[in-house]
């Protein structure tokens, strides 16, 4: 792939140089650590409220409890963030006429468009990857430490959702050439799996279904049914891409 | 680069966006070692060929070459044959000039030593030593379109495609890169997109002229000078004889030796059929017309002619 090596030196600088990259891991950060935090002091919490003479029995949380808490929210942010970050990385270049430059070099387009998937993708990897780290460190602080390996796991069920919905947003990117119609894209994509997930014969096949795996293996469970969804993402991650790729070869550029 | 044949071949290029269309059966050749003007008025197509050129855009029918390889969207990378500079050239805010020349030169397997030697020396060529530093975002647009040039020469391609090269500049500095263009001839074909005569003039030895997507005509600058630019006297008589200078072109207009008269203000020049025969004559009107003559010259014919002659040409034939 003529050129990739170059270019993605020049994306991996980029994501640093405009403070995607710390701006990505210190929000992730916070959500991760919150996260722990906010589960331990809950109870606390709901006490200094008061309940208005009603007594509320709140036993104390565990390391489930926060390794659940950890989960909904990164996941949550994890993909949100992945549209926002992938919505102008094609579009965005292309209305500046940066691309059109970029490719009179000797640079091939399948080159182009891969170095920025995965300039995008290390970004996302990094941030959720740190943002485990710290929750991992506040739970062996506040709580039972988690089950290494399987926490681990918990981070790559995390990581791969939030790659494949970057992976579609991308794909908007390059199909519609614009900014908006990228996040359109990536966010109806989120909306079709939330409902697809009530469909029984589906929800198995669906980034979701990672959940309860996930948690699973960070408290030591035996993890089962993780093959089917996790899979499903890793092919439709590779298609999606393959797709930005047909599509962006056969694109006129401004 | 191709060892015989034309740098640049056209033929049949049509481009149409809808209904609009933008290029209209182009044929041309652009010899190996040329700088050619490609002028035309806005709109004219110019930057439709160009992108077509570049491998950017697919043309609706026929087909081109660049350096001998074909061009369009999934044709064979051109990359490395040609270099290119945008008409308005832009640049990822964050990096800093150097850094875009240092990308370049990496994509074209230019490393090491010779990377630094050859990033200075463009820098130099096009006047961005001073701010090599500084991020693109600030850049000035002339300062992009500098920075664009030293883009496109850096890998020494044998052909470049320069959209407005000089359009975002000062005179000075229009001056200084016209020079670097024109040193970069033989070793490199150059198509010279612009609507600045006197750019073209100054530094292309062919020319093709373009309007409404079609080619009006194409050829070395001196044949197209001798064809279609009639030679030309300027005049200029004394100020503050409006209703004379009137009664002057009339009289000028009704001789059988004149083709065309201008006028501006108490100046006129005067397209001639036969520049002997109205070199004699013209101080003869003038004096019939009692004015006192300031100044009488006579013309080298310009591009400016050629291109507003063929042009209202070009208009005349499509309204008729």
């Amino acid at each position: 792939m003529t050129g990739f090596a170059v270019m993605l030196g020049k994306e991996l600088r980029e994501q640093w140089r405009t403070r995607r990259l710390p701006i990505v891991v210190i929000v992730f950060t916070i959500f991760g650590i919150g996260s722990v935090v906010l589960t331990y002091y809950l109870p606390d919490l709901i006490k200094q409220l008061g309940t208005g003479g009603v007594v509320v029995e709140i036993p104390p949380p565990t390391t489930r409890e926060a390794m659940l808490q950890f989960q909904d929210n990164m996941s949550q942010t994890a993909i949100l963030a992945a549209i926002l970050l992938a919505m102008g990385s094609v579009a965005g270049e292309r209305e500046r006429g940066i691309a059109a430059l970029l490719l009179t070099m000797p640079l091939g387009r399948p080159a182009f468009l891969l170095a920025k998937a995965t300039a995008l993708a290390t970004t996302l990897t990094i941030g959720i990857a740190l943002a485990a780290v710290g929750a991992f460190v506040y739970t062996v602080y506040l709580f039972d430490a988690p089950d290494v390996a399987g926490f681990a796991l918990l981070t790559l069920f995390m990581v791969v959702p939030a790659l494949l919905f970057a992976a579609v947003t991308f794909l908007g990117s390059v199909v519609t050439g614009s900014l908006a119609g990228a996040a359109g894209i990536g966010i109806a994509s989120l909306l079709a799996v939330g409902i697809a997930s009530l469909l029984p014969g589906v929800a198995a096949w669906l980034p979701s279904a990672l959940g309860a795996p996930g948690l699973a293996a960070a408290i030591g469970e035996p993890v089962s049914d993780w093959q089917k969804p996790f899979l499903a993402a890793l092919v439709g991650l590779v298609g999606v891409l393959i797709l930005a790729i047909v599509a962006f070869r056969r694109q006129e550029l401004s | 680069m191709a060892e015989s044949g034309p740098a640049i071949f056209c033929r049949g290029l049509t481009k149409r966006f809808g209904s609009v269309l933008a290029l209209d059966n182009l044929d041309l050749e652009v010899p190996q070692g040329s700088i050619f003007g490609f002028l035309g008025p806005n709109g004219a197509g110019k930057t439709t060929t160009i992108r077509l050129l570049t491998s950017m855009a697919r043309p609706t029918t026929g087909s081109a070459t660049v350096d001998g390889l074909p061009v369009g969207v999934g044709a064979p990378n051109l990359a490395g044959r040609i270099g290119y500079l945008d008409q308005d050239p832009r640049f990822p805010g964050w990096m800093r000039g150097r850094e875009l020349l240092e990308l370049t030169a990496d994509l074209h397997g230019i490393r090491g030593a010779q990377r630094a030697a050859r990033v200075t020396e463009v820098l130099a060529q096009v006047g961005l030593t001073e701010d090599a530093h500084r991020k693109v975002g600030v850049y000035s647009g002339g300062m992009r379109q500098r920075l664009g040039l030293g883009l496109a020469i850096l890998p020494r391609p044998p052909v470049l495609l320069l959209d407005e090269p000089v359009s975002s500049l000062d005179p000075e500095g229009r001056v200084d890169i016209l020079s670097t263009i024109k040193a970069l001839a033989p070793a490199s074909t150059v198509l010279f997109s612009s609507h600045l005569l006197t750019d073209v003039e100054r530094v292309c030895d062919q020319v093709a002229i373009l309007d409404h997507g079609r080619l009006v005509t194409s050829g070395p600058m001196d044949e197209l000078l001798a064809r279609y630019a009639h030679p030309a006297y300027e005049l200029e008589v004394e100020d503050g004889e409006d209703p004379s200078v009137g009664r002057l072109v009339d009289a000028l207009r009704a001789e059988p030796w004149v083709t065309e008269v201008r006028q501006d203000g108490s100046r006129l020049r005067v397209a001639v059929r036969d520049p002997s025969q109205a070199g004699r004559a013209l101080v003869v009107v003038v004096a019939a017309q009692q004015l006192a003559l300031l100044r009488l010259e006579r013309q080298r014919p310009t591009l400016e002619d050629v291109f507003l002659e063929l042009t209202a040409r070009d208009d005349r034939g499509r309204a008729a």
